[in-house]
């Protein structure tokens, strides 16, 4: 069954239908919302809120843009709002360096070992939200640059430097701990 | 960096795979269990509104027009497609709708009565 006949049933009052959309995006709404906020409670409270929000504006829903798009927007707006009531955001330290081909090497080795996912999230963790964000739709959820300007309102160009930066970043992060982590790969 | 772009977006992807946060078993239960509760409001504060004077006034009245509209119908169908022509008919009508609205008066003073006990028993 696809989205629109989903939707159409929630609208006739069909509730099981709404789970069932709600076990579809539950995963990348909270993963979206655990990159701004960072905080797992307050990310589920906020991704609930987010579910809640959908489902009341869903009647005004004309699929001018794809259902995800627009469900992840409100996500992240809803995300921001919590944000903002929690705390103020944390400045990061902006370093940059290269990674050599050797290291690259490692790093491919790196990627297969079994830490690399916690490894990963700490990276994530350590990034600004908006660059942990970013990374996450454009490479887990594949969304197109016009999608993410969409869902988050920053200019594609805006995006693009972004993600630039984000990647960048990463690298940073990951290369340090793989200099700790795999020194004798180096 | 010294890795050209193609190259860094696919290592990229790798180090992405399998990112996504999984939120707590509950989630999906709870808001599920939030969104019936608005649900059941919306039902009470209907019910509520059809308890009160004025909603019991306009079931009533809507009542009356539709029982009225279908005794009429029904008694005019039956003058032009009967052909013995009984009296009795025309004496029906006022009996039908006197029947009629006496339950509907019935029904309407006691929830009245009802509503009027409530509101005296949340006012102590």
């Amino acid at each position: 069954m696809d989205e629109r006949q989903w939707i159409a049933r929630i609208l006739a009052g069909d509730m099981q239908s709404f789970s069932y959309l709600v076990a579809k995006y539950e995963q990348m709404a909270f993963t979206i919302a655990f990159r701004i906020i960072g905080n797992r409670e307050e990310a589920e409270e906020a991704t609930q809120d987010a579910f809640l929000k959908m489902y009341r504006a869903l009647p005004d829903f004309h699929f001018e843009s794809k259902f995800s798009t627009w469900f992840y927007r409100i996500v992240y707006r809803t995300a921001l709002t919590a944000l903002r009531q929690q705390h103020p955001t944390v400045d990061y330290e902006e370093y940059c360096t290269d990674l050599t081909t050797d290291e690259m090497d490692s790093a491919t080795a790196w990627l297969e070992r079994k830490d690399r996912r916690e490894a990963v999230a700490r990276a994530l963790k350590q990034l600004p939200s908006d660059e942990a964000l970013l990374l996450t739709l454009f490479y887990l959820e594949e969304c197109t640059i016009e999608e993410i300007h969409q869902i988050t309102g920053y200019t594609e160009t805006n995006v693009k430097t972004k993600l630039f930066r984000a990647r960048k970043h990463l690298y940073v992060i990951l290369k340090e701990k793989m200099n700790y982590q795999t020194a004798d790969l180096l | 960096m010294k890795i050209v772009d193609f190259e860094r977006d696919g290592l990229t992807h790798q180090l992405m795979e399998g990112m996504t946060e999984r939120p707590s078993a509950s989630m999906n239960a709870r808001i599920m269990a939030i969104l019936m509760k608005e649900k059941r409001k919306v039902f009470v504060y209907t019910v509520r509104f059809w308890l009160t004077p004025s909603g019991l006034l306009t079931g009533l009245a809507v009542y009356l027009l539709i029982v009225g509209s279908l005794i009429l119908g029904g008694m005019r169908w039956m003058k032009g497609t009967l052909t013995t022509d009984l009296p009795a008919h025309d004496q029906l009508f006022p009996v039908l709708i006197t029947l009629c609205s006496g339950l509907a008066f019935f029904v309407f003073f006691t929830q009245l009565d009802k509503w009027l006990r409530w509101r005296a028993k949340r006012a102590r």
